[in-house]
């Protein structure tokens, strides 16, 4: 037997060799002076190391937690975190604007994957417009969906929207401002505001977005594959179809004792309109006393013309959990050119319509969870405003609040 | 080394569908999250923060589709569990530095016995060079310290069998060296 490797040395000392091999090796090491010096070296050093590292080892009364009760902490996680899952009207008028954008964007790509003709370039006509004049709510199993965390979402949002985005304009960094007026001014639009909870501890303007996407119908297949969905059927006909997004400004007010949210939006502010990760708009109201309130004109969704609402829709709910069957039942009540679907975990919201404002809205509450006071989201449209408000605790503030606005 | 635990065989035959049934994924977690969570105090030192990321990593498999794992679930498991370790440990030893600058260190041993607060120096020492190995040296370690064999490492992090010796050499190359940069050669580990 030849020389071996500092590697082959270091495997006998570990004792992985098989019986044979170190039988031959060691054989060759008891005539060979060369290997048994480095196998000397090998052994200092490994033994060096082993105490190092040995002495990291934990000490015998701090054994992990009993399995069982860690078993039960992942699944309140689990709950917890698919509970929190923020739904799309939220993300709009949340500070967590980027989101928002996203979660549009997904509206728009499933409403325009299944039923419109290729070929059609964007300069060829307008042909049909989504702009929301009511909200409603769905309830579907989010334990079912494919998808598990916001990180995945987003990164399945940037696959599946389309190759090329192009974005026709950035909102950039929120911008606080002293007051409603000035807010109106650059949001441009009629900034209402509340009056029975004295004034807002902040006022911040998102600037207006836009953005156009092209469809690419084997891209979004292999994606529905990848996440076990191949089962959603896509038209052949997709493929380069374009879809256009408009977001208008947006306005949010803060009311109550917001001091966490206040810091919030001012790092989003020096950190490009980002929210950090710990941050997202789901966890942004941490406060019982803290009441955000947000409004934007509605987002506008511009598509080639025969597009089947319906369809896209039955499409992304089961994307998003629901089965074909719930999601062709459903469809068929809601008239999807001027519906914005909100979709609300099944088990832990309720929701219910409110008389708000002279119109009818829509109240979700979501239920507390591991000590936490329970969440509320109030949202209704009105004048093709969208308005929402949110926060922890009794919604009868909201219904306070809205009761006041002017 | 310790007790070889079976790494490879459970995983077999487990990735079949897109999602984890009740059943199938509460098995895995009964199999890997004790193992899991030892790894992780060797790493970190601290038991509440070691269960936390040993969550995290179970967390994020549960997010994962069944399918996406081709057949090695364990591996995924022990290669995310000791990422977020080691990301952990990096972000400990910044705050350290901090602190250490701004004239906080110490705080917390000085009521301990003398011996015990040297130990725990030493343990945050060898820490700190972990945390600034190359992740794929610090995770050979400190699964080979937790007590893995080479074939539960070659499945936990990819790598070829005949190759572990030689890859466990050059981590502890690495580590020795970058030590004695860091805290000189005068005194033992």
């Amino acid at each position: 037997m030849n020389c071996v490797s500092d590697g082959i040395l270091r495997t006998r000392m570990d004792g992985e060799l098989s019986a044979a091999e170190a039988n031959e090796l060691d054989q060759h090491l008891a005539t060979c002076a060369m290997c048994q010096k480095r196998m000397t070296a090998i052994t200092q050093e490994v033994t060096r190391t082993q105490q190092d590292l040995g002495l990291l080892a934990p000490s015998p009364n701090e054994s992990p937690s009993d399995v069982q009760v860690a078993y039960q902490r992942l699944q309140a996680r689990t709950r917890t975190e698919i509970a929190a899952r923020p739904n799309l009207v939220g993300r709009l008028l949340s500070p967590g604007w980027r989101p928002a954008w996203g979660a549009v964007a997904v509206a728009c790509a499933v409403m325009a994957i299944l039923s419109f003709s290729a070929g059609r370039g964007w300069a060829q006509r307008v042909l049909a417009m989504l702009r929301v004049q009511k909200i409603t709510v769905v309830p579907v199993d989010f334990s079912n969906a494919p998808v598990g965390s916001r990180e995945q979402e987003a990164k399945l949002v940037g696959q599946m929207i389309s190759d090329e985005v192009v974005t026709l304009k950035e909102p950039g960094k929120p911008k606080s401002v002293a007051d409603a007026k000035t807010a109106a001014i650059k949001a441009g639009f009629g900034v209402r505001s509340a009056t029975n909870f004295g004034a807002p501890q902040q006022i911040v303007v998102r600037g207006e977005a836009a953005f156009q996407m092209t469809l690419n119908r084997d891209r979004i297949a292999a994606i529905l594959q990848e996440v076990g969905r191949s089962d959603i059927e896509l038209p052949n006909t997709i493929n380069g179809a374009t879809v256009s997004v408009h977001i208008p400004s947006s306005v949010l007010q803060l009311y109550g004792d917001c001091k966490n949210e206040v810091a919030a939006i001012e790092r989003m502010e020096q950190n490009h309109g980002t929210p950090e990760n710990r941050e997202g708009p789901r966890g942004f109201v941490s406060n019982d006393n803290c009441i955000a309130f947000g409004q934007v004109p509605s987002p506008t969704v511009t598509a080639p013309p025969n597009v089947n609402f319906a369809d896209l829709a039955q499409a992304g709910l089961q994307l998003a959990g629901m089965s074909a069957g719930e999601a062709r039942s459903f469809t068929q009540t809601i008239d999807w050119s001027s519906t914005l679907v909100i979709p609300v975990p099944r088990n832990i919201t309720s929701y219910q319509n409110v008389p708000v404002d002279g119109v009818e809205g829509t109240l979700v509450e979501t239920d507390g969870r591991n000590g936490a006071s329970p969440r509320y989201g109030l949202f209704w449209v009105k004048n093709g405003i969208i308005y929402s408000i949110h926060g922890r605790g009794s919604a009868d503030q909201a219904l306070l609040l809205a009761s006041s606005l002017r | 080394m310790g007790t070889v635990h079976s790494l490879i065989a459970p995983v077999v035959g487990r990735t079949s569908s897109s999602r984890w049934s009740e059943s199938e994924f509460r098995d895995i977690f009964f199999e890997h999250y004790s193992r899991i969570v030892g790894v992780l105090m060797r790493l970190l030192g601290e038991r509440s923060r070691a269960e936390e990321i040993a969550n995290d990593a179970f967390w994020r498999l549960y997010c994962q589709p069944a399918s996406a794992m081709n057949g090695n679930v364990a591996g995924w498991l022990y290669r995310t569990a000791t990422n977020l370790g080691i990301d952990t440990l990096r972000a400990s030893a910044r705050r350290y530095q901090y602190e250490n600058q701004a004239g906080h260190e110490g705080q917390t041993n000085v009521a301990g016995p003398l011996e015990e607060v040297l130990r725990e120096e030493r343990c945050r020492k060898v820490r700190e060079v972990l945390g600034e190995l190359k992740p794929a040296q610090a995770q050979l370690l400190i699964l080979r310290a937790s007590g893995f064999s080479y074939n539960e490492l070659a499945t936990a992090l990819s790598l070829n069998p005949s190759g572990i010796g030689t890859m466990l050499n050059r981590a502890e190359a690495a580590f020795r060296q970058r030590y004695i940069e860091k805290h000189g050669t005068e005194e033992e580990v």
